[in-house]
């Protein structure tokens, strides 16, 4: 049995504790804010879907922990002063490297606006971001050995801590304040800004350190004033067009272009639409109203900057109601076109399931122009759910209208898949389903009768329009694409749901389709992560591996389950995502109030209790109606599940770092590396395999199950009892 | 071994038990399966073709396999191999096409839709396609059909004389074979243009025109119209964009223009791919010089599709200034697409510029020919307008 003097702790011969704890605050503030700039980044300048997200975190934790274990070559050498502070000063302004050169090279690398493969997206993230996560591993390692020369494991816990504070710090910051007030490049300025401040305070004796320290600032400081560094890099990403402006919100990029007269509105460097598109501002709208001309009440749901608004308004509406969560495609809309100008068009700012919940309209029609289900978030306007929603605020002989993927002239197995998974859905709620073939498929829903003959409607309804009319539409052939799209399709096809999220696995294999491609690239990815870990496996790590897998599961499904139960708002989630480093910090940090005995035993009952957890939380999706938790209550409970399951695991880590023998550097690098590498296995398959294939229950399962597992490990394999330390 | 730990293999094999389980599940873990090429995807274990099969004109041995001699592909292929459009194979020391009564696609559409604006104003034609392309275009708009074999497609059952037959049901004055590329279901294309030219059935070819002489020439015997894409007049963009090559278009545009086939071009003016104004004037002068005048252009207006989506419309603009530079090089009759209700999807006579064929859509709103003559001034109009 070992035991420790309390606070022993010889003073390492540069660097008091105090700047230990201060440059691991400054690295986890930095990683966390930088982790949600860079993977938007990325998200932008590639493609925003599951795979592509799942991919890309988990490259960062790899990469992160991949650094973690290469600083455990370091035999225990204190680092000296300069090299922590030339690597603070490296870290500060990494970010803004790494994000000017993706969007330099995006063009030069990749032909210019296409899309990108998920093979070629997974590598070029893994070298972006390379330099920057390795160091950040790295630095994690050299902070946590060089506290002490006895080689008290207890380090490896306060600096995982004081990196979790600042990841908690972080995440507030850039959540509720940043991300609302400054662009990418101004909060990577920040972050360069605060790691010379921290620079700084190690050079406190130092003068001619700090006197260069001050003179970069300054350097960097003036012209980065004077330059919008923003637009200037941001320019290589929509070559041949002028940037008009670009802003940045909680929602992402939103971004406009001028070119020869033509006025272009991108969403995170995807087009959403342009000005002088005729067909993509009636489509939307003539499929649906030329049903229901005599429609008096319209709720639309985003599509401003088409100038959609403007063709409900051709009918004789009393009022049309337009939706949209992100502010600065109202914002765009307002600037750059007339369609939100119209006094009968009242603008909500708001999700729209949280909108629907409050509302008390009933509306003749529904005009959803959301995108398509790419994601678990963008999935969420597509379950029953939310259908369940919308038609309890819809008319008797209301229509609803969604467009889906762009029609082509033969229906591919995958993307028929996706249309019976979607009607299936509909149809619960709807008795009449109608498949539009424009030049994009359009679904139309609706109690009373549907009639496809699109020409003749509108010439009847005596509407002006320029596309959808009998001129460019054929009726016939409408009929009959129609039919044979609905011949097609699947009664058996599964229901698309919140907790039972299948369209976005099937968009995503249709755009796999794209290049030919399934999920192997997945499958490696995970297999290397596995085997990167296979090397540092024992019965220690093994729970952290299950848990840092079981973190990142859990975290994932409480952000959709609370998207999903009460609405999308951004700073609910960036509150969530910021409790559960809060989490990690105080089970890291109270291990002593919360365990007093560090054993095996111990050990294996926090992973129980992990798993007990997670027991519980998929016994509630499956047992329970969770749509009947009222709305409220869920804003208060999912901060607080957050919380639980986070300092569960921050718990996990402390022991660990106390139970595994060996080196400083060793505990460090290890224990850091495994957590995340199980941390990016959870990343890489909860919502590209795992969710998909077994539902927000089954995962909850799957990771009971795990955790047990090496619970059980941790169990059997050691009676060997610490005191507290 | 110390308490407390764990043997590696112990961990690993307890991992495997776990993931057996998951294994279990057997069509789960093909979403894992590495893919097969797209290019030379062989027919395994079968040792007759399918019935959708006839052995392929323009093929010849050599030491190295069967080499097609259909387009400038110029695939060779071994034993149980297939080429680059998916459509041929090396079977028993025979060249097969697999592309043979099985289209994917089979719509009723108007004539101006391919787009042939001087051919059969508002008739319409019977249109088919079977899977499979020479090209890789980055922006296919039929990517789900160009891209795949039709062994990964489902399909109809329609050898020629029911194709021939369906279209006289339909009522449709002409066949087009369009949608995917029709030099990858040549012989099937061949045989039915062959059948219908009988039941004096027009036939009307939308194409990419990469396709060798002599099956061309053999081609145009049977064929009315066709609608070539010129997808760019600079050879780098050319291959970048479609993994093809200019030349072998440009002699097929002469070809067909020799044979006597009416032609009509159409060229997708892509933002930073294909919208470069001298690129478009030189490909103008070039048509012109070589007695292209009189086909009718369609600059095309490019919306985001498959892998090219991330790029913004073509602004209206750059389609008036590309039709401004084909006039002004002699072009007779230029024409701009997608984008409705422009006023240049009308018809203007090249002698006295008045509008002869008011159009809106798919439909003729008024017509001032006299035969195919100008109504004002009695100039032919160049094509088939009965």
């Amino acid at each position: 049995m070992n035991s420790f003097p309390e606070d022993e702790r010889l003073p390492h011969p540069d660097i008091p504790a105090w700047d230990i704890s201060l440059i691991a605050f400054v690295l986890g503030l930095t990683s966390m804010t930088t982790q949600v700039v860079l993977l938007r980044e990325l998200i932008s300048a590639f493609y925003g879907n599951e795979l592509v997200i799942g991919v890309m975190l988990a490259n960062w934790m790899a990469l992160t922990g991949l650094g973690a274990l290469l600083g455990r070559r370091r035999k225990h050498i204190d680092p000296p002063r300069r090299l922590l502070q030339v690597a603070v000063l490296v870290i500060g302004i990494l970010p803004a490297l790494t994000v000017s050169a993706l969007r330099y090279l995006r063009a030069i690398v990749f032909p210019v606006g296409t899309m990108v493969d998920l093979v070629s997206a997974a590598w070029s993230s893994f070298v972006l971001l390379m330099p920057y996560c390795l160091l950040a591993g790295f630095m994690f390692t050299v902070l946590a050995s060089a506290g002490s020369r006895t080689d008290r494991p207890v380090i490896v816990a306060a600096v995982y801590g004081a990196e979790s504070v600042g990841s908690f710090a972080g995440g507030i910051a850039f959540s509720l304040l940043l991300a609302f007030v400054l662009n990418a490049m101004q909060v990577l300025a920040a972050l360069f800004a605060l790691n010379i401040l921290a620079a700084l305070a190690l050079a406190r004796e130092q003068p001619i350190t700090r006197i260069l320290l001050l003179g970069g600032l300054v350097l960097f400081f003036v012209p980065a004033t004077l330059i919008d560094l923003d637009i200037a890099t941001r320019r290589f990403l929509f070559p041949g067009q002028q940037i008009l402006s670009s802003r940045d919100s909680p929602y992402g990029n939103l971004t406009v272009t001028e070119q020869a007269g033509q006025l272009n509105f991108f969403e995170n460097s995807v087009i959403l639409s342009s000005t002088q598109d005729v067909a993509g501002s009636e489509e939307p709208v003539h499929y649906a109203m030329a049903q229901r001309p005599s429609a008096k009440r319209v709720l639309m749901v985003s599509g401003a900057t088409s100038g959609a608004p403007l063709e409900v308004l051709k009918y004789g509406v009393e009022k049309l109601e337009y939706v949209d969560v992100n502010p600065r495609i109202i914002e765009a809309a307002r600037r750059h076109t007339a369609a939100l100008n119209d006094s009968r068009v009242t603008v909500v700012n708001e999700d729209v399931r949280i909108f629907l919940r409050s509302a008390t309209a009933v509306y003749d029609v529904v005009l959803l122009n959301v995108p398509e289900p790419s994601t678990v978030q963008l999935n969420r306007f597509y379950t029953m759910e939310f259908f369940g929603s919308v038609k309890a605020r819809m008319s008797h002989d209301a229509v609803l209208s969604l467009g889906l993927l762009p029609a082509t002239d033969y229906q591919s197995d995958d993307a028929r898949r996706l249309n019976s998974t979607l009607v299936n859905t509909l149809r619960i709620y709807f008795r009449h389903v109608l498949t539009v073939p424009g030049q994009r498929t359009y679904l139309l829903a609706s109690d009373s009768s549907l009639d496809v003959r699109i020409g003749r409607l509108v010439a009847q309804n005596g509407v002006a329009t320029t596309y959808v009319n009998q001129y460019y539409l054929d009726d016939r052939d409408l009929e009959r694409r129609s039919m044979l799209i609905a011949a097609t399709l699947d009664p058996g096809a599964s229901v698309n749901g919140d907790f039972t999220p299948v369209a976005y696995y099937r968009q995503m294999v249709h755009w796999l389709n794209y290049f030919r491609s399934n999920f192997w690239i997945v499958g490696i990815m995970a297999a290397a992560l596995l085997a990167l870990s296979v090397r540092h496996v024992n019965a220690v790590s093994a729970g952290l591996l299950s848990g840092g897998f079981a973190a990142s599961c859990i975290e994932m499904i409480i952000l959709i389950a609370f998207q999903a139960l009460y609405g999308y708002v951004y700073q609910m989630l960036g509150i969530i995502i910021t409790v559960f480093m809060g989490g990690l910090a105080v089970g890291a940090l109270a291990r002593r109030r919360l365990v007093r005995n560090v054993s095996f035993r111990n050990y294996s009952f926090v992973q129980l209790g992990i798993a007990f957890y997670a027991l519980t939380f998929g016994t509630l999706f499956l047992g329970f109606d969770v749509s009947k938790i009222p709305p409220m209550l869920t804003f208060a409970v999912f901060p607080f599940m957050t919380f639980l399951i986070a300092v569960l695991v921050g718990l996990e880590f402390s022991i660990a770092s106390l139970l595994r023998g060996g080196s400083l550097s060793d505990v460090a690098s290890e224990l850091y590396a495994v957590d995340l590498i199980g941390s990016a296995l959870g990343a890489l398959l909860v919502t590209t395999v795992l969710i998909p294939s077994v539902g927000l229950a089954g995962v909850c399962f799957i990771v009971a199950l795990l955790t047990i597992l090496t619970g059980i490990i941790a169990l059997t394999k050691s009676k060997t009892r610490f005191e507290a330390g | 071994m110390e308490p407390g730990l764990i043997t590696k293999r112990e961990f690993m094999r307890r991992c495997l038990m776990c993931s057996g389980g998951m294994a279990l599940s057997a069509s789960g873990l093909t979403a894992f399966a590495l893919p097969g090429r797209g290019e030379g995807l062989s027919i395994q274990g079968s040792d007759d073709l399918w019935k959708w099969s006839k052995e392929a004109l323009f093929y010849r041995k050599t030491d190295a396999g069967l080499e097609c001699l259909k387009c400038p592909n110029g695939c060779i292929l071994q034993s149980g191999e297939s080429g680059i459009c998916r459509n041929r194979i090396n079977h028993d020391g025979k060249l097969f096409s697999i592309a043979y009564g099985n289209p994917c696609a089979v719509h009723i559409d108007p004539i101006e839709k391919k787009p042939f604006f001087h051919f059969l104003p508002t008739t319409r034609a019977f249109s088919i396609a079977v899977a499979g392309c020479t090209f890789s275009c980055l922006n296919c708009q039929n990517w789900e059909i160009s891209q795949f074999s039709p062994l990964e497609t489902k399909n109809y059952d329609l050898m020629p004389d029911q194709v021939v037959a369906e279209c006289l049901r339909y009522g449709s004055e002409s066949i087009a074979f369009t949608y995917s590329e029709p030099t990858t279901f040549y012989e099937y294309a061949l045989d039915i243009a062959t059948l219908a030219r009988k039941k004096k059935i027009r036939n009307v070819w939308k194409s990419n025109g990469y396709i060798h002489e002599e099956p061309l020439r053999k081609l145009c015997k049977v064929l009315d119209a066709a609608n070539i894409d010129l997808k760019s007049f600079d050879e780098n963009v050319y291959h970048k964009l479609t993994r093809g090559h200019l030349d072998p278009v440009l002699k097929s545009l002469q070809i067909l223009k020799e044979e006597g086939v009416w032609l009509e071009i159409t060229n997708l003016l892509i933002p930073t791919w294909t919208d470069n104004l001298d690129t478009v004037k030189r490909m103008c002068d070039w048509l012109v010089a070589h007695g292209l005048r009189e086909c009718p252009m369609h600059f095309s207006r490019f919306t985001p599709l498959y892998k090219l989506n991330q790029l913004p419309l073509t602004p209206v603009a750059t389609l008036d200034k590309a039709r401004e530079i084909a006039t002004a090089a002699g072009m007779q009759y230029v024409y701009v697409g997608n984008v409705p209700g422009h006023f240049a999807e009308n018809t203007y006579c090249h002698s006295c510029h008045k509008m002869i064929i008011e159009r809106r859509g798919y439909q003729i709103l008024q017509k001032n020919l006299k035969g195919n003559a100008c109504g004002f001034c009695g100039m032919k109009i160049p094509g088939v307008w009965s």
